[in-house]
């Protein structure tokens, strides 16, 4: 099977959402992820990007996400970059898990999702782009 | 293309008082959340605050699935119902426990335990 294309781009609309966990779940494949590691990583994805879409798109309308993968052995990165205001998931202060629940809340799930999902959440600021790279690591056991 | 889909089923006792069943199939992210959130509230304004979520169909639920469950567990409960989750998948399952969602909600391995856990209501 040829491997999937490194980059996807795609519209900021919560449509594209599916067709990018289906793109890192390829990816996972071809790097011999196993499944678990591989779907909390299809996950990680999706929130960063839903997050672009509906929080930090310049444009959500016109503008558009560009996802990269990097297929390793037993390993992947899947770099999301996209224009917008500068938002650094990882050090965004966000309540305790354990609040948002206890309030009921509606939102405040994702970037708890985000960090722990993963192996490392890396983020850099880049020529005006906000640049998330998520790496997931484990090895097939069958 | 729709990936997600929600399936209304009032089954009637027990216990007495009907308990609404929403059948989740599919994927429940960022894009189909409004349409289970359509759901529920449709079911609110119908009076129905019983409600059960089936969630053996479910491949996937992102935090805005997550979210709208929670919307809807008080609105429910003020109604004198409950939004009472079953037949989660494990998979699906750990992200809900990973956040402490069993803290707030009442989940079932089966939906014939979910209805059966709603209370008779009182006589009259």
């Amino acid at each position: 099977m040829a491997a999937p294309p490194q980059t996807l781009r795609v519209r900021g609309t919560t449509s594209e959402l599916a067709r990018v966990r289906r793109r890192v779940a390829a990816w996972a494949e071809a790097s011999g992820l196993p499944e678990a590691p591989s779907r909390r990583l299809q996950m990680a994805v999706d929130e960063t990007v839903a997050n672009a879409i509906e929080h930090g798109m310049e444009d959500a309308a016109s503008g558009r996400i560009v996802v990269r993968g990097a297929p390793g052995r037993g390993r992947l990165t899947v770099t999301v970059r996209y224009r917008g205001a500068r938002f650094d998931p990882t050090t965004a202060r966000t309540p305790a898990a354990s609040e948002v629940v206890r309030k009921h809340a509606k939102h405040g799930y994702g970037l708890h999702l985000i960090r722990t999902l993963v192996d490392e959440v890396a983020y850099r600021w880049d020529r005006g782009a906000n640049e998330v790279r998520l790496t997931a690591s484990g090895t097939r056991t069958a | 293309m729709s990936h997600f889909s929600v399936q209304f089923d009032r089954v009637e006792g027990p216990p007495a008082a009907p308990v609404r069943v929403l059948t989740l199939r599919g994927e429940l992210d960022a894009h189909t959340a409004p349409d289970f959130e359509a759901a529920l509230q449709a079911c609110l304004d119908e009076g129905d605050a019983r409600l059960v979520a089936d969630g053996a169909g479910l491949d996937y639920v992102s935090s805005a699935g997550l979210g709208v469950f929670m919307a809807f567990v008080e609105p429910a409960r003020e109604a004198g119902g409950d939004l009472k989750i079953a037949a989660l998948p494990e998979r699906v399952f750990e992200v809900f426990d990973l956040l402490g969602f069993p803290t707030v909600f009442d989940m079932a391995e089966t939906v014939e335990a979910a209805v059966a856990s709603f209370a008779a209501p009182e006589a009259a």
